[in-house]
């Protein structure tokens, strides 16, 4: 004990008294000060040389340094967008928010997306000609967790390769009654930009351009290992939602047919010709194919 | 008295598998004998990182070195973390699981950091109570790595060295003794490093870590256990003197930030033969590098030249 005042002494005391000083907002200093002010002896020793405050800033530092460099990491082409001094603004405030709860670090930047919309200014902060630059920072967030979460979930690179495909043969043959369903590592975006060029752009270390204002739908995946961004029309948006649950071509007729003017059969035209493509970009998949 | 390493085999020399070296690793013969993997890097991960050490696994043992089980937390064991741990190991075969004496969050809120234990004997009842569990549930002896720390808590009672010998005998789990680490903490709270080593119990020693850390500070008053350096001269030296004490043990370099190319990072590791043979790599202290790992190439943000 290194100075009066009520002690800090169960093991979940001490671990808690540390938590708060090197997480505290105000920093380490701060944190010592309040410490202070509620009479708590300090519960570290303070040998000659370094004062506890330097030694706690030690973790304090490294607690932020990690979880800033796991979101700089993740979120490469929105810290390009904004710049670092924003970017490190947007984490520290969203750290703030919601402070890391799981053990894996890939969970940290999980909600930052939705965090960027719910403390995004309104319309009337900006000239409208300016309006969806607001609304640019959260597609790339938006954008680059998706791209996150198809890397590292299931594929379908272990699919027996002698499977049937989802060819037109295959699906009015007599495979008809099978099931097509989404793959595992399909994540689907609807955006305000098409920040694909962007982000290509930040991936090569190229000076990247401004993304112009349009509405999308995207279909992220992994074939092979790499990523495949695809831009969907309305209905194959639909029909990738649908198949989140295995679906017969039928109900995928249904989905599809309202933008085919109720026309069941262009509908199921169109699937037969987009099917193939979809399977070939890793989105589908026939249902019961062996998966790692 | 236990076999020595628990009967667990020497590897010998092995680095620290890190995905910028996997292209590399894909192309070319590993020239170590073994990897250690973070094992929260590969929790969750089906695409090509998991690919990566499946091929990789083919051909060489792969041990699991954890930084999120939280042994010395008062939190209650994280279950579903420990399920995907052992869930990992069963498609793994490592040859052992490796975590440190430390805590890495409480009363729910990760840390992400190795934070440092009050060593009492209550402390050690706690880790011992839960290493027991953890091994349980693993099914196999845990290994725990001493860690480096920049505090001492007031509460202490008793050296690190003891603790941890008292956790591994009425646990009989493995030591991990990372030398690198027994140097920054000696630095940081003036003890003898070559008295924590020859106090800990030598036949629980299952691998040896070395690594380089940073000097910070004015007047270089502390270090900082940074794996961004090459291995100083007193850190090689701690290393032979646990070779000589253990009687060989597994050897692995962690380098984490600042990354060598994998030719350099291997040529690091093989000075430990060096070491061996008597030759001490005269490598002194340093300062912070600069790490480029996360430099963004365009630090205004392209949003500015939209408003400007």
């Amino acid at each position: 004990m290194t100075s009066s005042g009520e002690r800090v002494g169960s093991l979940a005391e001490i671990q808690d008294w540390l938590r708060r000083a090197v997480t505290a907002p105000g920093g380490v200093r701060a944190a010592l000060r309040d410490a202070a002010a509620r009479h708590e002896a300090l519960p570290v020793r303070v040998p000659p040389g370094v004062p506890p405050a330097e030694r706690l800033a030690i973790y304090a530092r490294g607690y932020l340094d990690r979880l800033l460099s796991c979101l700089r990491a993740d979120y490469p082409a929105t810290r390009a967008l904004v710049g670092d001094e924003i970017f490190d603004g947007f984490a520290i405030e969203y750290l703030r928010a919601r402070p890391p709860r799981h053990p894996s670090l890939f969970q940290l930047g999980d909600g930052f997306a939705a965090h960027l919309a719910s403390t995004c200014p309104d319309d009337g902060a900006v000239a409208a000609d300016r309006r969806s630059w607001l609304r640019l920072p959260i597609d790339l967030a938006r954008l680059e967790r998706a791209r996150l979460e198809a890397i590292r979930a299931p594929g379908l690179e272990a699919e027996a390769a002698e499977a049937p495909g989802v060819g037109p043969g295959a699906l009015l043959g007599a495979e008809r009654e099978r099931q097509l369903v989404a793959a595992p590592c399909l994540r689907l975006v609807e955006l305000e930009h098409d920040p694909r060029p962007f982000l290509a752009a930040v991936d090569r270390g190229e000076p990247p351009g401004a993304p112009e204002p349009r509405r999308m739908s995207l279909a992220i995946s992994r074939f092979e290992y790499r990523i495949t961004m695809t831009e969907t029309a309305a209905w194959q948006h639909q029909v990738l939602m649908a198949c989140r649950t295995p679906c017969s071509l039928a109900a995928l007729v249904d989905r599809a047919a309202p933008d085919h003017g109720a026309d069941r059969g262009a509908a199921l035209a169109a699937l037969l010709v987009w099917l193939p493509v979809a399977e070939g970009l890793g989105l589908i998949r026939r249902h019961g194919g062996a998966r790692r | 008295m236990p076999a020595p390493r628990l009967g667990l085999p020497q590897l010998g020399l092995g680095v620290g598998l890190r995905h910028c070296h996997f292209q590399h690793l894909l192309r070319n013969p590993p020239r170590v004998a073994w990897f250690e993997i973070i094992s929260e890097n590969f929790l969750g991960d089906h695409g090509f990182a998991r690919h990566v050490l499946e091929r990789l696994a083919r051909d060489l043992p792969i041990v699991m070195h954890g930084v999120s089980l939280s042994i010395g937390s008062t939190d209650p064991l994280d279950l579903d973390y420990l399920a995907e741990l052992r869930a990992l190991a069963a498609w793994l075969e490592p040859p052992w699981i490796s975590d440190h004496l430390c805590w890495t969050g409480v009363a729910g809120h990760q840390l992400h950091d190795l934070m440092p234990m009050p060593l009492t004997e209550d402390a050690l009842d706690h880790v011992v109570e839960r290493v027991l569990r953890v091994q349980d549930f693993l099914g196999r002896p845990l290994v725990l790595e001493n860690p480096s720390t920049y505090l001492e808590l007031a509460a202490s009672t008793m050296p690190e060295w003891e603790f941890l010998s008292a956790v591994a005998r009425r646990t009989g789990c493995g030591l991990l003794l990372d030398v690198n680490n027994v140097f920054v903490s000696s630095y940081n709270h003036g003890f003898d490093p070559e008295a924590y080593v020859r106090g800990l119990p030598h036949d629980h020693i299952v691998q040896l870590h070395v690594a380089g850390p940073t000097l910070y500070g004015s007047h270089d008053r502390y270090l900082v256990d940074t794996h961004d350096h090459p291995v100083p001269t007193e850190v090689w030296r701690l290393y032979r003197l646990a070779q000589e004490l253990t009687g060989g043990v597994s050897t692995l370099l962690e380098w984490d930030a600042a990354i060598p190319a994998y030719p350099d990072l291997v040529a690091e590791a093989e000075k430990a033969h060096q070491v061996l043979a008597g030759e001490l790599p005269a490598v002194p202290l340093s300062g912070p590098v600069r790490d480029g790992a996360h430099a963004n190439p365009f630090p205004a943000g392209v949003i500015h030249d939209l408003v400007r």
